[in-house]
């Protein structure tokens, strides 16, 4: 690991947003995630690759304590978020999902209207004082998810009317409304045209200025485009967790070269 | 001889048959293509069963027209024996003067109606005695009505005889006797000839490319239709059987009157009620005061079963454990199981009592009131309304509760602000069909409405007693004096006919509802 000291001077030049250590978690008798190791470091995008099924998805969820609702799931270890240790039962994951916001595998737009969904994040949290306000977050919200060319028209219509991809942006738009500190984005462009895609991965970009972002993602070219950390999952074992740039030039473990070289997953 | 041909033995026979069919069938497949069943271009089965049908169809067809047409076909023979020149049936002398020839016809076409119904009656009286082996065929054949009381004969063997039978009543009920008798004798041999007939003509069909399989089905799929077409026949049914009483009810009283009557005072209940210029009672039979009381209770029902019902889904489906839950919503669908005569006693010795001693006498002067039914009314619904909408709240995805909690939501907010909204119209859904129910409720408000027979007005008072269209249609059809026909009879009909529409259309709203709710997940 004497290679690693380029990366570990980037690493320590930013501060570390979240910490986790020895995370295992169980499904009931299924061991899905497998003492993993881990630390995202702020302003920066982290991507999560590996073959489906392999505990990506599941350690997202950790992170905000999405797991909490399944009832069969069990987490143990620790995951720390500026230093506070989230599992702790003192925190209410309430706060911490405010902070810790979340755009899901599948889109899941509430059955209101467009605005409503966008808007639903800021009135709860009380981020708007006026009806402009807070028309302007919205309004900033979308044209940031690359929708508001194709929504401003049916602000008011239902938002689960809109096509896969363009749900799959709403729920990217109610997210980032809500101004979390951490973004938490399971396959976001996973129903993208190319065009949609684009935007999705400037955003991101231009997220990374003040938020950590972590995505999952099955593209690697992808990974390679919008992250700075590249994480690679197998079979609910963190395998290797580098620079993005390593990864994909220079992989350490053969399960990884072979999984980025098309040949498992 | 006669005795032997009865229809339970052509049941017996058909089985049989049946039985016998299907297993010769399927053999009798097997044997025409030497054992290689993939010849056939019928599995053995399709045989079997194509024989059984063969033999039960057509025989189940005859018996059940037969136990049909009987009754008319002995009515038409009944008919035509009797002489319409018969001594008996023209009016006395005494009675023709200064009638219209029109109203002479009409009082001896009753007379005659009067003899045909003695004569069924008597017809009944000798079957009833000759069967239970009191007097034989011989001795009544042997008895003349001019000498003998027939009927007191009859009556003394145990059956029910009409007075003074005639001569020419005791020929026509034993020419009936007689003709009923070959009627039910052919039946049964028919019924058992036709199934032999079907019998052998199926397993002479039986071949290699015999396509018994398609007939089979075919009639399967009938069957099918069948069942499916039945309930919605019998709703047609019972719609028709209201309607056409309804109808004549409308026209007689007049249907403004009905609706919009605000009394309620059916002659048939006498107490109180205004005469009439003829000196007797006429009925006054208001739609109004009725439904106030049923939409009235209903009111206070839903009141008290929709928030009980609509937060005991909410704990069940958010916050129960799985435990809890296990235990609790077995428990709420037993209480929807309790009969509502249960529950109606419940009203009358528990709730009512306790309410007239909460609010006093002078606002409650009786146990019996619209708050007494309509509470224990609400607590009968409570399960209802909690089950189904425990249904349309577990129906709103998973991916919901998490996107909401996932933007940092509390449940609270999760379920007031995205679970509710989606699932309201399921919600108002299970409420509307709480109402009809709650209208078409019959045993809670006869106990504990309140059983005036006769009322003016609406009561406002919600501690007062007041009656709904279910307890009147009970009372009336319970009540003594009314025949089939009285005007008062004919009111329920139209009583029935309205709670009906009520009923329908509430249906129709909430499954329409509900069916948009759906749609917005799919
Ligand atoms: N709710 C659950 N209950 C039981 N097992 C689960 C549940 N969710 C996930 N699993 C199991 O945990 C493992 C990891 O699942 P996870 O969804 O994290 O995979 P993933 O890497 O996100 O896959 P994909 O790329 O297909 O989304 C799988 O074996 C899966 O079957
Ligand atoms: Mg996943």
């Amino acid at each position: 690991m004497k290679d690693q000291r380029l990366t570990d001077r980037e690493v320590d030049m930013q501060d570390i947003k979240i910490s986790a250590h020895g995370v295992q978690v169980f499904y009931g008798d299924t061991h899905a995630i497998k003492d993993v190791d881990v630390e995202i470091a702020d302003k920066t995008v982290t991507a999560f690759i590996g073959p489906s099924g392999c505990g990506k998805s599941t350690f997202l969820r950790c992170l905000n304590r999405m797991n909490d609702t399944i009832d069969a799931a069990r987490v143990e270890g620790d995951i720390r978020i500026d230093g506070e240790d989230i599992y702790d039962a003192r925190v209410d994951p309430v706060q911490l999902r405010a902070k810790v916001g979340m755009v899901f595998q599948k889109p899941n737009p509430f059955p209101k209207s467009i605005y409503d969904n966008v808007a639903y994040g800021p009135r709860i949290h009380g981020l708007a004082k006026t009806k402009g306000d807070l028309d302007n977050i919205v309004e900033q919200a979308l044209r940031r998810a690359a929708l508001w060319n194709e929504a401003k028209d049916r602000l008011d219509k239902p938002g689960t009317g809109l096509s896969g991809g363009q749900q799959q942006r709403l729920c990217i738009a109610r997210a980032i409304a809500t101004e979390p500190e951490v973004l938490l984005m399971d396959e976001p462009c996973s129903a993208l045209d190319p065009i949609a895609t684009g935007q999705v991965e400037e955003l991101i970009d231009e997220l990374r200025s003040n938020y950590s972002v972590v995505i999952v993602t099955h593209s690697m070219q992808q990974a390679a485009r919008v992250s700075q950390k590249t994480a690679f999952f197998h079979l609910g074992n963190l395998v290797e967790y580098d620079e993005t740039g390593k990864i994909f030039t220079n992989p350490q473990d053969p399960r990884t070269e072979s999984y980025i070289s098309g040949r498992i997953g | 001889m006669s005795g032997l041909l009865t229809f339970p033995l052509a049941l017996l026979v058909v089985l049989v048959l049946c039985i016998a069919g299907y297993l010769l069938g399927r053999r009798r497949a097997v044997g025409r293509v030497k054992g290689d069943t993939r010849a056939l271009h019928s599995r053995p089965v399709h045989h079997g069963w194509h024989v059984v049908m063969a033999t039960l169809i057509p025989s189940f067809a005859v018996l059940v027209l037969w136990a049909f047409l009987q009754g008319l076909v002995s009515s038409v023979y009944l008919g035509t024996t009797v002489a319409d020149d018969l001594p008996e049936l023209a009016l006395p002398e005494s009675q023709r003067e200064g009638l219209e020839d029109e109203e002479i016809a009409v009082r001896e076409g009753a007379r005659r109606e009067l003899f045909l119904g003695n004569v069924r009656v008597l017809n009944e009286a000798i079957y009833g005695a000759i069967s239970s082996d009191v007097i034989s065929l011989p001795e009544i054949e042997a008895w003349d009505a001019a000498e003998t009381d027939v009927g007191g004969e009859l009556r003394s063997a145990g059956q029910i005889a009409p007075i003074g039978v005639t001569p020419a009543m005791q020929e026509a009920a034993l020419k009936l006797y007689g003709f009923e008798r070959t009627l039910s004798a052919i039946g049964p041999l028919l019924v058992m000839l036709l199934a032999a007939i079907g019998f052998i003509w199926a397993l002479s069909r039986i071949d290699g490319d015999f396509r018994a399989r398609n007939v089979v089905e075919r009639w399967v799929m009938g069957l099918l239709i069948f069942a499916s077409t039945v309930a919605i026949l019998t709703t047609l049914a019972i719609l028709a059987a209201v309607t056409f009483p309804s109808i004549t009810f409308f026209r007689e009283y007049g249907l403004f009157d009905f609706l919009f009557g605000l009394t309620w005072a059916p002659a048939g209940d006498t107490v109180g009620v205004p005469e009439g210029p003829g000196g007797e009672y006429e009925s006054l039979l208001g739609f109004l005061p009725l439904i106030w009381g049923t939409l009235y209770i209903s009111l206070v029902a839903l009141l008290v079963a929709t928030p009980l019902g609509l937060l005991a889904a909410i704990y069940l489906s958010e916050f129960a454990d799985r435990r809890v839950r296990a235990w609790v919503k077995p428990a709420l669908e037993v209480l929807a199981g309790v009969p509502t005569i249960v529950y109606g006693l419940f009203a009358l010795v528990t709730i009512g009592p306790f309410l007239q001693a909460v609010v006093g006498t002078t606002i409650m002067p009786n146990t019996v009131s619209v708050m007494t039914a309509g509470v224990v009314m609400g607590m009968m619904l409570v399960p209802f309304v909690s089950s189904l909408s425990d249904d349309v709240i577990n129906a709103v995805p998973q991916a919901m509760r998490d996107g909401s909690l996932g933007l940092g939501a509390t449940p609270s907010e999760t379920i007031t602000k995205v679970i509710l909204p989606a699932a309201l119209p399921g919600i108002v859904g299970a409420v509307v069909l709480a109402a009809s129910r709650a209208i078409g409720e019959t045993m809670i408000v006869v106990l504990a409405a309140g059983a005036l027979s006769n009322v003016q007005g609406l009561e406002p008072n919600p501690f007062g007693a007041v009656v709904t269209v279910t307890t009147r249609i009970v009372a009336v059809l319970t009540g003594e004096a009314s025949g089939f026909d009285s005007i008062d009879v004919l009111a329920v009909f139209a009583l029935a006919f309205t709670l009906f529409f009520i009923t329908l259309a509430l249906n129709l709203l909430a499954q329409r509802i509900v069916r948009r709710y759906r749609e917005q997940y799919e």
